[in-house]
Order: structure tokens, then C-alpha cells, then sequence
């Protein structure tokens, strides 16, 4: 297990330098100057030349890939932003609280709502509660979430102004933007828990629980739902990526200064140590989601905890 | 308590299950009725999908909700008939007056449970009163009496070989000491020599704790050597009745007597099995007269337009037949 543990995280570090190499190679090749978009229209061409040095971008490729690889994994140095000259590390590290927050509570909320939308949806499969259950999934999958986002604003902010429009100054500044990040991922949850929910039901081992004379709760709580728990474990891991990389849609609508938003504006100003600061932070937390659900699973089911340590068993004898 | 012995143990009348499929009732079971004493076994033989399993899931109320329907029917176990009580109190006889063994020992334990586990949760559902630590080694013993050793507890099903898992499904069965037990063709799902084992250990526990028993098997080798009476199921009902010297000595029914005749007897030398020609009636559409008619070699005009009832040929040995048996 414990090898198994130390493979992927292995596994992880290549899937990082793979990412910083294809994020830094694809800017190189993006058409547009950098140097250009800072100095503004007005500027000389040989103040343009002067600053794409500062930047170091009249280097060649290789020296570029070769010093950023060395900065950004052996002196875990994102570089200075472009526009506002802060490190982008720091930058990070202070917008990565707001990012986290919205995304961490909308998780729970996917869970929980979730879970327990899905399961009452299948323990009442084929009556109206599953049908309305399963209609208001279909309601949250299909409306954007942009869109949601202005029209909570129109209705609580503008005509109720019960919440703030915008902003990171109260608490309840949180619940718009927690409330719409969330929406998607309830529904697709909800509609995974019903689904795999269903695929147990009619198990034998369900039949074997309920012969015992165990009380149908119980049966759904301790036999039906950890067997039910795998698919839910993978789409929950992707849902979890999904709203904190997709958070760049909402910290815009609401004005939060995240991650996604500080991606953003890294984009629309050709401002290349934070885009690719932000795509090496995006791809650390999926590859950390990813192995959280592969460790998960094999918490959850004994078979898997058997394979993977198996499988390293199988290295070590092949070694 | 030589009266006790007499009385029917477990009684079941008249009773009767459909399945709803969109807009089609199949009818699984058509009024079945036996009776059975104290530490006797039956056998259930019949084809698949002759309603064996439903009639072992209606007597424990376990029948799958949405799709099946209890129509109508008594099961009295004791003299208290089970359909007139509540589910909570129907929770309490389930593992523990009655048990069931399932079918297929590869899907009828929770694979991520641990064995032990599965045993004590089954006995913590019914001593209440006990403390844990006395149940876990109880469960342990339930193990030991299944010839697995204590010290797999902690183990999980996938660890477990198909013949242990059937043997766990067994101590699970009998952990609470069940006055009936149901055992679903209990050695299906093993190969033979596995089947003889769980075989003898379904029968010496049997034997030592008095338990009665209904057999459900489509194995007539398996029915001899274990049951105590038997009944022939087709198409929902019961069409032949007795003991089993009566069912094997004077089998009567046109069915019954295929089904003997469909197995291989190695002592003639034979090419081909003879086997029963047709197919089960369609459940959805069973014919008007005698269910068996379609495909019985002796069936007349009569037989097509008239349902035949259980008719008793011979004391105790019951027969669903227009045509056989009149002459005795």
C-alpha cells in the first residue's frame, strides 16, 4: 500500500513537469507580443526590443523551457507577474484561500445534497419523488452558470438586496457564489448516486441483509451505499476539479479575486509567469484530487486495497 | 410435546404472487399449499422459473417490492400467520425464526464486509441483550461449526474460496438458531464434490439443532437423500405431493415422471436423456386447463378444458391430475 502510495506520487511529479512543458511551449508559440501589450501602442521599436529583453524573450526556446523548468521545480520560483511585477507564488498564495473556500463548500454541499438526493431518488424509483428528484437534476446540469450567476444577482442583490453583488467583504458574500459553483455538481452527483444506487438494489448480498431482518435503513445505509460508493468516489473527484478550475466563471461574475480570475486577466494580458503559474497550480490539485479518489477507493473496498498491494508486490518481485 | 410434533409446524395456504411487468402479470405462484411438522424437510423441485425462489421469498416476506405482489394466502409459522404482521415485528422473526441460504454463495455476501462481520451483524440483530465481545465470539464459533477457522474472521468474501462462502452463507443462516430454514438451491452455484460437503454440513446441523427445512432444488438426488417429503412444482403450483417414498415409488404425475425419466441412468446403456419436450408455459399467458397439458404425452380434450385440482390418490400423496391416479 504504501508503495503503491509512493508510485503515484511519483507519478504525480512527471505529470507536473509534462504539464509545465506543454503550458510553457503553447505560450511560446501563441502569435502576439507580450512585450508589445505592456508598453502600449505608442511604444519605439527599440523600446519593444528593450523590454523583450528584460523579459528574456528575444532568447531561444530552449535557454526559455530551460530556465523556467529550473526556476519553476528546483527553486519553486513562478517568476514575477508582467503587469504588476508581484511574484506570482505570493499571488497565489493569497487569492488560493478564496478559491479553495468556494470550492471546498460547494464540495461538501455536492455531497451531502447529493448523496441524499440520489438515494432518495432510487429508494423511490419509478414513483413521482424519484421523477421530481430527478427532474430538478436536470433543471441544475442545464442552467449555465454564468447565467444563473447574473440572475442571483438581479434577484437578491438588485430587487431583494438581501446579499451583497459582489465582492469578498462579508461572509455572506459567499453564499451567491457557493450556491451557483455547486449547482452542476448536486445534479450530476445526484444523478450518478441514483444510477449506481439502482445497480446494487437487487444485489444478493442486499436480499442476504434484508433476510437477516436488518430494517431497510440500515440495509441502505451500511450494505446498499458503500457498494453504490465507487462511481460516486470518481465523478466526485472530477466534480471537485471541475469546480475549482471552472471557478473562473463565477470569481468573474462575482468579482472574487481567485485563482481562476487572476488566470484570467493573466490571459488577457499576454502576462505569461501567471497563466502558467496558474495552469502548474490547476494541474498539481487535479493530479492530488485524482490520487485522493484512487486512495479512496481502495479505503473503501478491500479488493482494490488487495490489488494495489499486489501489484507492488509484483513489482518488487519483477525488480 | 408428542402433540407439538403433530400440529403443523409451518402451514401454508392458498397463496399467490404476481409479478407486474409494465403491463403484463405474470403469475409466479397460483395457490400453493403445505404443510410441515417440526424438524421435517421438504423439497421444492421444479423447473427454473417454476416459482420455487418466490414462494421461499413470500414465506419470509422478502419479496422484491415494485414487481411482485402478494395476492392473497396464509403462512402461519407456529399457528401466527406472518402476512398479518406488522414489518417491525416481521424484522424480528426474519434471521432469526426463519433463515435462508441463497442460491449463488459468490453474490449473496457484501463484498466489503468482513466476513466475521457479516455473521455478527445478524446475531447483534437478534441478542439484543449481549454484549459485543460476546457476540464476535460467537461469531467465531459460528465459523468453527462451518469448519473455517476462527482466525479468518477478518477476512473478506473475495479471500473466500465458493464452497467457503456458501459455508459462511451457512453459518450466517444458522447463527440464531432458525426453527425453519430455507436453503435456495444451495449447491447450485458449487461443483460436486463441494455439493457433497455442504450437503452433509446442512445435514448434521440440521439434525442437531432440529431445525426444519425447505429444500428448494431442481436436483432429484439431492431430494432423496435429504428431503422428508416433497413437492413438484410446475408453472406455479404444486402438482405432485407426498412423501418421498410415494413421489419415488409411485410417482403418478405425467410431469414427476419425466423428470425422473429426464435423468441419466448410468446402469442402461443409453445414448440420449429423455428429456420432458416443450417449454414452461409462458407465466403471462398460462393455458386454461391443466398448466402441464401443452406438453404431457396422456393429455385429452378434459385435461385442455378444465384446471384439474390436487386430488389425494393415496393417504398423504396428492395429485394434480385429470387423468392419473383415477383408478386407484
Amino acid at each position: 500500500m504504501g508503495r503503491y502510495v509512493l508510485r503515484r506520487i511519483l507519478m504525480v511529479i512527471v505529470i507536473m513537469i509534462a504539464a509545465a512543458f506543454v503550458i510553457f511551449t503553447i505560450l511560446y508559440f501563441t502569435p502576439g507580443d507580450p512585450a508589445k501589450n505592456l508598453l502600449g501602442a505608442s511604444a519605439t521599436a527599440e523600446e519593444v526590443e528593450n523590454m523583450r529583453h528584460v523579459l528574456g524573450l528575444d532568447q531561444p526556446y530552449l535557454v526559455q523551457l530551460g530556465n523556467f523548468m529550473y526556476n519553476t521545480f528546483l527553486r519553486f520560483d513562478l517568476g514575477n507577474s508582467w503587469t504588476y511585477s508581484v511574484p506570482v507564488m505570493q499571488e497565489l498564495g493569497n487569492r488560493l484561500p478564496y478559491t479553495v473556500t468556494i470550492g471546498g463548500i460547494s464540495m461538501i454541499l455536492n455531497v451531502i445534497i447529493g448523496l441524499l438526493l440520489g438515494i432518495f431518488a432510487a429508494t423511490h424509483e419509478g414513483k413521482w419523488q424519484d421523477s421530481v428528484a430527478m427532474i430538478i437534476a436536470m433543471v441544475f446540469i442545464s442552467v449555465p452558470d454564468f447565467w444563473l450567476g447574473l440572475m442571483m444577482i438581479v434577484l437578491f442583490a438588485q430587487k431583494l438586496k438581501w446579499l451583497p453583488p459582489y465582492g469578498v467583504q462579508y461572509w455572506y458574500s459567499f453564499i451567491m457564489p457557493i450556491i451557483v459553483s455547486s449547482i452542476a455538481g448536486i445534479a450530476v452527483n445526484a444523478r450518478q448516486t441514483r444510477s449506481s444506487m439502482l445497480e446494487v438494489f437487487r444485489s444478493d448480498y442486499i436480499t442476504t441483509a434484508r433476510a437477516k431482518g436488518q430494517k431497510e435503513k440500515v440495509v441502505v445505509r451500511k450494505h446498499m451505499l458503500p457498494n453504490a460508493l465507487m462511481p460516486i468516489i470518481t465523478s466526485l473527484g472530477t466534480a471537485f476539479t471541475s469546480i475549482v478550475a471552472g471557478g473562473a466563471v463565477v470569481e468573474s461574475v462575482y468579482s472574487i479575486p481567485g485563482v481562476g480570475l487572476y488566470m484570467l486577466t493573466g490571459i488577457t494580458n499576454r502576462d505569461y509567469p501567471v497563466v502558467r503559474g496558474c495552469v502548474i497550480f490547476f494541474a498539481l490539485f487535479t493530479s492530488i484530487a485524482m490520487l485522493l479518489v484512487d486512495l479512496a477507493y481502495a479505503f473503501v473496498d478491500p479488493r482494490i486495497k488487495a490489488q494495489y498491494s499486489a501489484s507492488a508486490a509484483g513489482k518488487r518481485k519483477g525488480a | 410435546m408428542s402433540e407439538k410434533q403433530n400440529e403443523a409446524f409451518l402451514s401454508v395456504k392458498d397463496i399467490e404472487v404476481i409479478y407486474t411487468s409494465g403491463k403484463k402479470i405474470v403469475h409466479a405462484v397460483n395457490g400453493v399449499s403445505f404443510d410441515m411438522k417440526r424438524g421435517e424437510t421438504l423439497g421444492l423441485v421444479g423447473e427454473t422459473g417454476a416459482g420455487k425462489t418466490t414462494i421461499a421469498r413470500a414465506i419470509l416476506r422478502i419479496l422484491p417490492d415494485p414487481p411482485a405482489i402478494f395476492k392473497g394466502g396464509r403462512i402461519e409459522l407456529d399457528g401466527v400467520n406472518l402476512i398479518d404482521l406488522t414489518e417491525e415485528e416481521m424484522l424480528k422473526i426474519r434471521g432469526d425464526k426463519i433463515a435462508m441460504i441463497f442460491q449463488d454463495p459468490m453474490t449473496a455476501l457484501n463484498p466489503l464486509m468482513t466476513v466475521g462481520d457479516q455473521i455478527l451483524e445478524v446475531l447483534q440483530l437478534h441478542n439484543k441483550s449481549e454484549s459485543k465481545e460476546e457476540l464476535i465470539k460467537r461469531a467465531g464459533d459460528m465459523l468453527e461449526l462451518v469448519n473455517i477457522p476462527r482466525e479468518r474472521y477478518g477476512e473478506y468474501p473475495h479471500q473466500f474460496s465458493g464452497g467457503m462462502k456458501q459455508r459462511v452463507v451457512i453459518a450466517m443462516a444458522l447463527a440464531c438458531d432458525p426453527q425453519l430454514l430455507l436453503a435456495d438451491e444451495p449447491t447450485t452455484a458449487l461443483d460436486v464434490t463441494i455439493q457433497a460437503q455442504v450437503l452433509d454440513l446442512i445435514r448434521e446441523l440440521r439434525e442437531k439443532y432440529q431445525t426444519s427445512m425447505i429444500l428448494i432444488t431442481h436436483d432429484l438426488g439431492v431430494v432423496a437423500e435429504t428431503c422428508d417429503k416433497v413437492a413438484v412444482i410446475y408453472a406455479g403450483e404444486i402438482v405432485e405431493y407426498g412423501d418421498k417414498r410415494s413421489i419415488y415409488k409411485h410417482t403418478t404425475h405425467p410431469y414427476t415422471i419425466g423428470l425422473f425419466d429426464s435423468l441419466p441412468d448410468i446402469s442402461v446403456q443409453a445414448n440420449r436423456l429423455k428429456p420432458i419436450s416443450g417449454m414452461p408455459p409462458d407465466p403471462t399467458d398460462l393455458p386454461e386447463g391443466c398448466a402441464f397439458s401443452p406438453r404431457c404425452p396422456y393429455a385429452t380434450e378434459e385435461c385442455r378444458a378444465a384446471h384439474p385440482q390436487l386430488r389425494e390418490i393415496a393417504p398423504g400423496h396428492f395429485v394434480r391430475c385429470c387423468l392419473r391416479g383415477k383408478e386407484e
